[in-house]
């Protein structure tokens, strides 16, 4: 394990704790800055992946916004199935009852027309 | 003396100086605080009940691995095996613990098995790669921040092809057996209308053992020893290569832990299980004080950094900051907590 005598720690000695303290402010500063800023220009951006079908634009939201359903896609000979949060379509996208809490990809899913 | 006593009888200057050094010193806790502040009153639903309960659980699903990881950074080094570990396991224990008659079945024609025998296995799993890395520490001299991230490419590579054995070519795990995701994140207790999940108690439960060997066991004690001067230690008679080895097997363990209650957590298990958990790790950590000169730490700093990390990237989450925005303000934590912290080392000597 790391002696006392390493590198590290006989540089450190070398180091003044002004400039420990400068590089404090200027970080906590930088975070006090960059945070406003993020959330400013930030959002999350729901994916629409189609899987094959017609293209279906993406949606820009701040937190807690309700994702709007796009209109349907449409794929020759295929029926729309609904979006889900996954390609194997294990779970279904509430439209109605969620919220936007993170950048997502949904799926379409389709069956083959009857 | 007291504290009272000793500030009455400083004079102007000393005051000023240690008002001055106290600032600076908390002055990371100062600004996570009053962003808290400032983001509830952005959005009054942060400190709601259900918001609340979803920071407690991510807290107490952080809280494992991170204890593990202090006790890396108590010797002075670090482990970078840790998230690929609890990913591993996590994997591992999904795939033992799947529902009979779910249709993408790793192993289809495995009996249920008992919760009990799974949780020995991801212990065991993690307490192996955690001798491998404490032991080629301990033996050869070799850095904490090679070995592991050696174990953690290694067991990475091992997850990817523990993937493709059976029915599962390489997609995620999931229909987990209801009696494994009952156990973990079923709830009895509930804070208004939201429930706790169990994991939050078993959470606890670990915590409270990982005090008593921290502050009551000899290993303990030995584990600091070793952390803040080896040869001091090694001249009383601490067997120091035991000692580093058995602090990472109990990394391993914590590890594993973490794993088999986030496979259930999660619910969908996947080779990205576990991707860079050890940053949020040491991040909290650091931000609890755990000093990376070694051989100090609490218990309760490290339950005081995750909780504070979890409250400020939910915070952020708030604020509609992507997650991979999150990176740079993560990255600007671990810098300012290093800071302060070679700040205090540089102050004592």
């Amino acid at each position: 394990m790391s002696s006392k005598n390493s590198i590290f720690s006989s540089a450190a000695s070398h180091i003044p704790i002004k400039l420990l303290d400068v590089m404090i402010i200027v970080g906590i500063l930088a975070m006090a800055l960059l945070i406003p800023f993020l959330s400013a220009k930030g959002g999350f951006t729901i994916t629409f992946d189609s899987t094959g079908g017609t293209e279906v634009s993406s949606q820009k939201l701040r937190y807690g916004d309700a994702v709007a359903e796009p209109e349907a896609p449409t794929r020759e000979n295929y029926v729309f199935d609904g979006w889900y949060y996954d390609s194997e379509g294990k779970q279904k996208f509430d439209f109605e009852n969620t919220q936007a809490e993170k950048s997502l990809t949904l799926f379409a899913l389709w069956s083959e027309e009857e | 003396m007291s504290f009272i006593q000793r500030y009455k009888e400083m004079d102007k200057a000393q005051r000023a100086n240690y008002r001055k050094e106290f600032f600076i010193n908390n002055s990371l806790y100062i600004f996570l605080i009053a962003a808290v502040f400032a983001i509830q009153i952005i959005s009054p639903h942060f400190l709601s009940g259900p918001s609340i309960v979803n920071i407690i659980s991510l807290s107490a699903a952080n809280l494992p691995i991170a204890l593990g990881i202090a006790g890396a950074i108590i010797l002075s080094g670090t482990d970078l095996s840790a998230g690929r570990i609890v990913g591993f396991v996590a994997c591992v224990s999904a795939s033992l613990l799947q529902a009979t008659g779910y249709p993408n079945k790793m192993f289809p024609n495995m009996p249920t098995m008992s919760l009990v025998v799974v949780f020995i296995i991801a212990i065991a799993i993690g307490a192996l790669v955690g001798f491998i890395n404490g032991f080629c520490t301990a033996k050869f001299h070799l850095h904490p921040f090679i070995v592991t991230l050696s174990t953690q490419l290694i067991v990475y590579g091992a997850l990817l092809m523990y993937l493709t054995i059976g029915n599962n070519n390489g997609q995620s795990i999931s229909g987990l057996d209801p009696s494994y995701t009952g156990f973990i994140t079923g709830s009895v207790l509930s804070l208004g209308n939201t429930p706790i999940p169990n994991f939050v108690w078993y959470s606890l439960i670990i915590t409270a053992i990982m005090w008593f060997i921290w502050n009551k066991t000899a290993f303990g004690k030995n584990m600091f020893a070793v952390g803040s001067n080896p040869d001091a230690a090694n001249v009383s008679g601490v067997n120091v290569k035991r000692v580093i080895t058995l602090v990472f097997v109990l990394a391993g363990v914590m590890y594993g832990i973490t794993g088999f209650i986030e496979a259930a957590r999660i619910g969908s298990n996947s080779a990205a299980t576990g991707l860079n958990y050890e940053l949020d790790a040491i991040a909290a950590s650091v931000i609890g004080g755990v000093s990376f000169v070694g051989g100090i730490g609490k218990i309760r700093g490290v339950i005081m950094g995750v909780v504070l990390l979890r409250l400020i990237f939910v915070g952020l989450t708030f604020l509609s900051i992507d997650a991979n925005m999150q990176y740079i303000i993560k990255g600007l934590i671990i810098l300012v907590a290093c800071a302060i912290d070679m700040r205090k080392y540089l102050v004592r000597k």
